[in-house]
């Protein structure tokens, strides 16, 4: 039965298709991330760690002397692939540097970028394998009543364990099935409606968050609206009218310690407007549990 | 012995002329089939612009009257013996289809439907004056085969 990694790699040439589908199967079940660059060796992301691929099908955390290249075509056909042929459908997600792969799946591209922002010449494609974790984020159904922010760096499991939270409650987990709005701006969080994300959940696909998370708000009636990476005014601005309307967010936030959780604009921001009472702080540190951060409350410009 | 001379006359001037008119049946056929495949490009225009659709489904659809165009697994072969000329510009057009933005294979669709469009301007000047002489000549050739061998 195919598996995440086995998907992820569907649209690869072939060259590189025929060794990637037979490494070690371990290496396949933790992999985060593929990532080709023209002209250099394959490397893999497993455990937070980098691999590098030989054309055996073998991997090194060192260089290794047969390690597989892709050339700048091998990257050019990749792309076409990942994108079915079809660029033109993925003109504006391109210009922001990523493309939505089914399963929920995404590559990030790089390249040399035009005056318009399109891609003309890619270099480096970076595809995320997104793996859904169920009941991942059952110890923290007691928190996101009051608004949840799950904070850590990049590949710490924000968004699988964002994914858990809006299944569970959806699911009547904790008693009652929460109406959930999903506004998914990169389709990693649903995968295009590939993954579960419960039973009473609204989705919504729009590449501005702000703007879908009012249109949940006003047309959905929401108990909780979701949303990945806050990080703009506008999306903290429609987190305050959540929760002016008694409407509960949960979102994520790039971080990596507690004390940046508190210097940093945004997340300081949202913990103010009073929408966030209950962070969690995730590691990238295999077995670090999450540090929870609860009933949060700014007295005289500190928070305790 | 007459009637079977005349019966002998008689169907090599039916087969000439029908050799003409298969001939110039063909330059018909190559201007219906320029025409559909004009308005197949038309439609990938408007499918693209609207960007609602997948490359191979937008082809698909756009071009579902086209039976001269096969539609393999890996790419769009065009073996009618109608388009000969044209067949290496159809495939090619095919293959670089789905690797640019949408403005630019728009762009490459409207490039391609011009040179469709004077393909099919020439074809319709074929009819015009070759199928009657591709006819006369044919009626005429079995005549003389047939007077000959009598």
């Amino acid at each position: 039965m195919p598996n995440e990694f086995d998907n992820a790699i569907l649209e690869f040439t072939d060259k590189i298709k025929r060794t990637l589908e037979f490494l070690p199967s371990d290496i396949k079940q933790k992999c985060e991330e593929i990532r080709l660059r023209a002209e250099l060796p394959v490397c893999l992301t497993v455990d937070g760690g980098v691999l590098f691929v030989s054309r055996d099908s073998s991997v090194s955390s060192s260089l290794p002397s047969n390690p597989l290249v892709v050339t700048k075509e091998d990257v050019t056909q990749c792309l076409s692939g990942l994108c079915n042929n079809s660029i033109y459908l993925h003109e504006n997600e391109i210009k922001q540097g990523f493309i939505s792969l089914k399963n929920g799946n995404r590559a990030g591209v790089c390249g040399v970028f035009n005056a318009d922002g399109m891609l003309i010449s890619v270099s480096s494609i970076n595809v995320r394998i997104a793996r859904q974790i169920f009941g991942c984020a059952g110890g923290l159904l007691p928190f996101v009543g009051g608004g949840l922010l799950l904070a850590g760096p990049p590949g710490s499991g924000k968004t699988t364990m964002l994914r858990d939270v809006v299944r569970l409650i959806s699911n009547g987990t904790n008693g009652e099935y929460y109406r959930v709005a999903v506004v998914d701006s990169r389709r990693e969080i649903s995968g295009g409606g590939a993954l579960d994300l419960g039973v009473n959940t609204d989705l919504l696909f729009t590449l501005d968050k702000a703007v879908g998370a009012q249109i949940a708000l006003r047309t959905m009636f929401p108990h909780f609206i979701a949303f990945d990476e806050i990080g703009t005014t506008d999306e903290l601005q429609s987190v305050r009218e959540c929760f002016n309307a008694g409407v509960g967010v949960i979102t994520t936030a790039h971080c990596n310690t507690k004390e940046e959780l508190f210097s940093r604009d945004v997340t300081r921001q949202i913990i103010e407007s009073g929408a966030i009472k209950n962070i969690v702080l995730l590691s990238k540190k295999l077995g670090e549990k999450p540090t929870i951060l609860k009933d949060l409350e700014l007295e005289k410009g500190v928070f305790n | 012995m007459y009637l079977i001379k005349l019966f002998g006359v008689l169907l090599i001037v039916i087969c000439c002329s029908l050799i003409g008119v298969f001939k110039s049946n063909s330059l018909r056929q190559k201007v219906r089939k320029l025409s559909m495949l004009i308005d197949g490009l038309n439609a990938l225009y408007n499918y693209i612009d609207q960007g609602e659709f997948e490359l191979n489904i937008a082809i698909k659809n756009a071009f579902c009257k086209c039976r001269f165009l096969n539609f393999s697994a890996v790419k769009i072969l065009c073996d009618d013996a109608d388009l000969k000329n044209e067949k290496p510009l159809i495939e090619e057009f095919f293959m670089r289809l789905g690797q640019s933005t949408k403005k630019i294979e728009c762009d490459y669709i409207n490039h391609f439907k011009t040179k469709m469009q004077a393909c099919l301007n020439d074809a319709r000047d074929d009819v015009v004056n070759k199928c009657k002489i591709y006819q006369i000549l044919g009626v005429c050739s079995g005549l003389t085969l047939g007077i000959l061998l009598v």
